[in-house]
């Protein structure tokens, strides 16, 4: 038995209640303490079907082994990147564990990535890479593409962390397996993999404002199918997040009026469960495996400054089926056969009541509710050929998609929704061709080319606070192609340089052409949007130090942003601009890993990334021209280990104008993990522990907490 | 060894702290982003021309003399949607929609004419009230017209503090929130003797062969009370205009159609339709405002469609457009005449060349170029305002 400590802190003064969570007892003494042994991801499903990716290795509990494990993970995380010859960045979620950080969060400790918060615990948040905005950054989960077809963001904090092993961000070229092209890069998120005997974790975690976090994670073999395995992962979060704020009353040239005011509304729970089975058949030298992967979260809407929201809220579902499969019986002439098969369905519903003061055009709205469903159908497969000696090798993958978006009014007084078919069928191919002319220098080559078919009624909904719009009729077909080509050569075992160029595309979505939901204006004239990037960097890797420098350009054309008229929404192509800057990491393990050191930093022009880029024409720095995290893991006992990270992000402006400038700000954060018994550890962290107040936007909207304490019990079986 | 141990754990604590020294020192001198306040401007002009800039997520308030070819370098912070009234010597700003406050600005306090000191208050009035335009009856009261509320909001213009309201909720088309498709309440105000004429658009959000024509509420300034009601002749009336005793309404009729929308005349003093409106047809787009020029001569901004808004000079005697000012691609920004110095101020809101345009009454040909604000927002209203 276990006790789970659960902790309400405000402002560093508080109370702890320790009440018993949970009893756990005959755990399988026999099963391995240790690491599991490392399994290649081409050989597990789900799988990326890439040759650099060998970022598989189970990180299952872990802390009975060594509490120097996460230095140790990071040394091999190093090694990944090396080896990788392209500028990616690999994080190893477990090292994260315990602070009550998010996905969003996590990354955005890396250098080239920058996070956009817009409140509390699960509220929404992305992420940007090099400057380029979230909407356009491609979010995989194993193999199924996240991003819905109205183009808009992956909301990050709704992924439990707890359910992600590791996630590679791939900054400079994605690979073919990954679609291929993607101005924003792309961000791989990867459940754990299999193993071969019963093991598991059970996370309990509470802190500040409410905010509880707690999962179960289990592989089990199958014992009525030979081989067989299972893995179930389920999670929970909430929070209250009744955190304090400054009001300024909507007054920004009065600060007589200006109020500290708990956050109210804001409530968030989250639910959701991950499961998968796995049939491997060697017979036919196959595998089968099937996830189903379920979401719900609920959450309250507290609006802004000024005029609170009691009662508008937030819900959202999700439910994701893939059925995967891969074959290997040629793997001896050299191929590899993947294939998935997926449905995903998400549903959005926004609900206000009167009390909420809803900002309708010409009065306060009467209870509303408005929801919008998404539902796609997928087929991806992935060849993989590896010539003899492997002097070539071909990464091709197709993809089918069927998408649909159908909007859902369950307006009591407002009906004005008919039946809705909007939906597109798109078909795309991408190839990556790695040729070795030498034991120390490879070149890549890359393309894709993308069918598109799409088909729009007219439609009508409304939302509160925009005029009516109407989208458009329209149907058409388009296609769009890109190449990348890259260069790497290892001159020394423990340096390698990368120099890579290529082509993006971003088509308009169907919401951007069409318009969609009483929100977007159609503009059936967008041009796709496009990129060049040329990135390249030098890569060290030795026993005890890994350094890793990258100069990364990317010109941006026909940009398609949203754009705000009097008129609604409207999605315009922007002016060229060109985004260009400087990442560093540097990581060391020393005194027997017994000190991990890392450092990323990264220095940008953050010229013209704006949706009024166009109109301006100069600089808008929205995001930090400078920013940078130091962090050290301190191991001086066998069962503790002292974590702090250190963050600096140079000034940004809240405004497009530039009128309101957020100054540079610093943070800390610090974690203590401490095993309180061969399966049990004990993680405290405090984040932000100077208090610094953020915002989302400009007269303290979307206000985010301040100091928060966060612990965590951790029991692995 | 211990000693050894130290000492690289100081090479690497030093290393650490000279390497995030580096960086903010590079930051600090290479990229110092914050903004350079550039001095007060200081000249006294006696004339000021106030306009309310912005790109619909963010506004500035902009100024300049008169005779000025560009803003002033100061400038203040304020909401996106924002109506600008001069009203005895005071700028009143009304920020709208998702704002709602009452901004008084007072040009002759401090040393410069616009800056946080000229700022007498900044109130926050009802929530979601949109406040679209503001008569100050007296040193302690005023009205303002609130689009989204069934009242008349009374403030004190002293303090900016609300002490009363005067339902309009009778007069709505379809009031909220007991209509699904609801019309605003008040959207323009005026006074006329003992009378305060608000303004009631009669649209909806729907179909606009439902309009009905729009309505005048009467109110007795002293009382408080509705006295009397007048329909107008079309429907959709988005602004009006007093001059002598005569008010001019635009009335937008609906939004494709040319031939149920005019400029239309009321005579005050008897209450009756005046014969000399002036037709969309005639105008040739719907007219959202107008500016007197002097006698009968007006400008007339007139919507034609989606990014062509026109200004056209209209004489209300002959019932005729005089002319038609070249160089506007899209006036929604408003205008706003200077009749001392004879000048039209346009706000152009077009996508690529946005800005405030300075036409010359005399040949209604522009003068010097598009005064552009260095954030990139573009007019949205304007007010002239006389110092002291």
């Amino acid at each position: 038995m276990s006790s789970y400590c659960y902790f309400h802190i405000r402002n560093g003064i508080g109370y702890i209640v320790i009440l018993v969570f949970f009893a756990f007892s005959n755990a399988d003494s026999s099963a391995s303490n240790s690491l599991a042994a490392p399994s290649h991801l081409s050989d597990s499903i789900p799988s990326s079907g890439t040759l650099s990716d060998t970022s598989s290795q189970v990180t299952s509990p872990v802390l009975a082994d060594t509490i120097r494990h996460e230095i140790r993970v990071r040394d091999t995380r190093h090694n990944q990147v090396f080896v990788t010859p392209s500028d990616i960045a690999i994080v190893k979620v477990k090292e994260y564990q315990g602070a009550g950080k998010n996905i969003a969060e996590i990354l955005s400790s890396q250098s080239g990535i920058q996070t956009k918060k817009y409140g509390g615990v699960g509220s929404f948040q992305t992420v940007s890479l090099r400057g380029i905005p979230g909407s356009k950054v491609a979010v995989f989960l194993d193999d199924m593409q996240l991003n819905s077809i109205d183009g808009s963001a992956v909301d990050l904090s709704k992924i439990s962390p707890s359910l992600i092993d590791n996630i590679t961000v791939y900054k400079g070229i994605t690979p073919a397996a990954f679609g291929g092209n993607s101005i924003g890069g792309a961000v791989v998120l990867k459940t754990p993999s299999r193993v071969d005997s019963l093991k598991g974790d059970i996370i309990a975690g509470a802190g500040s404002y409410g905010h509880m976090q707690s999962a179960i994670a289990l592989f089990y073999p199958i014992p009525d199918l030979k081989l067989a395995d299972g893995y179930t992962n389920i999670s929970y979060e909430s929070a209250e997040n009744d955190f304090r704020y400054l009001d300024r009353n909507g007054t920004g040239n009065n600060t007589a009026d200006d109020v500290y005011r708990d956050q109210r509304n804001a409530q968030y729970r989250g639910i959701s469960a991950l499961s998968r089975i796995r049939l491997p058949m060697p017979k036919y030298s196959s595998e089968l495996a099937a996830t189903i992967r379920y979401q719900q979260s609920h959450q309250g809407l507290p609006r802004s400054e000024q005029r609170p929201a009691p009662t508008a809220a937030l819900a959202t579902e999700g439910l994701d089926v893939v059925v995967h499969g891969k074959n290997t019986k040629f793997i001896d002439k050299g191929f590899v056969l993947r294939g998935n098969l997926g449905y995903t369905g998400n549903v959005l519903r926004y609900s206000f009541t009167d009390l909420d003061k809803v900002n309708s055009q010409w009065g306060s709205l009467p209870i509303i509710d408005i929801g919008t469903q998404e539902n796609r159908a997928l087929f991806k497969s992935n060849l993989m050929w590896f010539s003899p000696g492997e002097f070539c090798i071909i990464d091709a993958s197709l993809v089918g998609r069927y998408t649909e978006i159908v909007p859902k009014s369950f307006t009591k007084e407002i009906a004005v929704n008919p039946q809705a078919n909007n939906n597109e069928v798109s078909g795309s191919a991408a190839v990556d061709a790695t040729i070795n002319p030498l034991q120390w220098a490879s070149i890549i080559i890359a393309g894709q080319l993308e069918g598109v078919h799409m088909r729009a009624n007219s439609t009508r909904d409304f939302m509160p606070t925009t005029f009516f719009v109407d989208s458009l009729n329209g149907e058409g077909n388009f296609h769009y192609q890109s190449g990348r080509i890259g260069v790497w050569a290892s001159p020394h075992t423990c340096v390698k340089a990368y120099m890579n160029v290529g082509t993006y595309y971003r088509r308009p979505t169907l919401m951007e052409r069409y318009g969609s939901n009483g929100t977007v204006m159609p503009n059936p004239h967008l041009h796709v949007e496009k990129g060049t990037t040329v990135d390249g960097g030098v890569k060290i890797k030795t026993a005890h130090f890994f350094g890793d420098v990258a100069l990364f350009s990317t010109l941006n054309s026909q940009a398609i942003s949203l754009l705000t008229t009097p008129q609604g929404m409207v999605a315009r192509n922007l002016d060229e601009a060109r985004i260009s800057g400087l990442e560093c990491n540097v990581g060391t393990s020393l005194f027997h890993d017994k000190l991990g050191i890392e450092a990323q930093s990264t220095l940008q022009n953050p010229l013209c990334r704006t949706i009024y880029a166009n109109q301006l024409l100069k600089q808008i720095p929205n995001e930090p021209v400078l920013s940078g995290t130091f962090r050290t893991t301190l191991s001086p006992l066998s069962f503790l280990s002292l974590n702090y990270v250190f963050s600096y992000s140079s000034p940004v402006f809240f405004d497009y104008p530039n009128t309101l400038q957020r100054p540079s700000v610093f943070t800390h954060d610090a974690k203590i993990t401490a095993l309180a018994g061969p399966r049990l550890s004990v993680i405290l962290a405090i984040n932000n522990i100077t208090n610094v107040f953020f915002y989302g936007d400009a007269y303290g909207s979307n206000p985010f907490p301040g100091r928060g304490f966060f612990g965590t019990l951790s029991y692995t079986l | 060894m211990k000693g050894l141990m130290i000492m690289k754990m100081k090479k690497i604590v030093s290393l650490a702290v000279a390497l995030v020294s580096g960086v903010v020192l590079l930051n600090g001198c290479i990229f110092d982003t914050k903004v350079v306040v550039a001095p007060l401007d200081n000249s006294h002009a006696s004339r000021v021309l106030f306009v309310a800039t912005n790109n619909y997520v963010n506004g500035q308030l902009n100024w300049m003399n008169d005779t000025s070819s560009s803003y002033a370098s100061n400038s203040l912070t304020i909401g996106a949607d924002v109506r600008l009234k001069n009203v005895g010597g005071y700028l009143y700003a009304l920020e709208g929609f998702g704002t709602d406050n009452i901004l008084k600005i007072d040009p002759n306090k401090g040393d410069s004419v616009l800056g946080q000191q000229s700022v007498v208050y900044e109130k926050s009035l009802a929530d979601n009230c949109n406040p679209l335009d503001i008569e100050v009856i007296n040193a302690t009261k005023a009205f303002v017209a609130t689009e989204n509320v069934p009242y008349v909001l009374i403030v004190n213009p002293e303090t900016g503090d609300s002490t009363g309201r005067i339902s309009t909720a009778a007069y709505c088309y379809n009031p909220t929130p007991t209509s699904a498709t609801p019309s605003p309440y008040a959207t323009a105000l005026t006074q006329y003797g003992d009378t305060v004429y608000v303004l009631m658009n009669h649209r909806t959000t729907d179909s606009p062969a439902l309009y009905g024509p729009g309505l005048i509420v009467l109110i007795n300034k002293n009382s408080n009370t509705i006295i009397d009601t007048i329909t107008l002749a079309y429907t959709n009336p988005t602004s009006m205009v007093l001059r002598n005793n005569l008010l001019y309404v635009t009335s937008c009729g609906s939004y494709d159609a040319l031939n149920d929308g005019a400029v239309e005349v009321l005579n005050l003093t008897n209450r009756q339709h005046l014969p000399n409106a002036i037709s969309k047809s005639t105008l040739g787009g719907r007219p959202e405002h107008i500016v007197c020029k002097g006698g009968t001569s007006w400008y007339v901004e007139t919507y034609v469609a989606w990014g062509d808004v026109r200004v056209v000079e209209a004489n209300f005697f002959t019932g005729t457009v005089v002319a038609t000012l070249s160089g506007i691609t899209n006036a929604y920004g408003g205008i706003c005449y200077d009749s001392v110095i004879q000048r039209l101020y346009v706000g152009e809101q077009g996508t690529s060349k946005g800005g405030l345009l300075v036409f010359d009454a005399a040949t209604n040909q522009k003068i010097g170029s598009t005064i552009t604000n260095t954030a990139g927002l573009n007019p949205g209203s304007m007010a002239i305002v006389e110092r002291k």
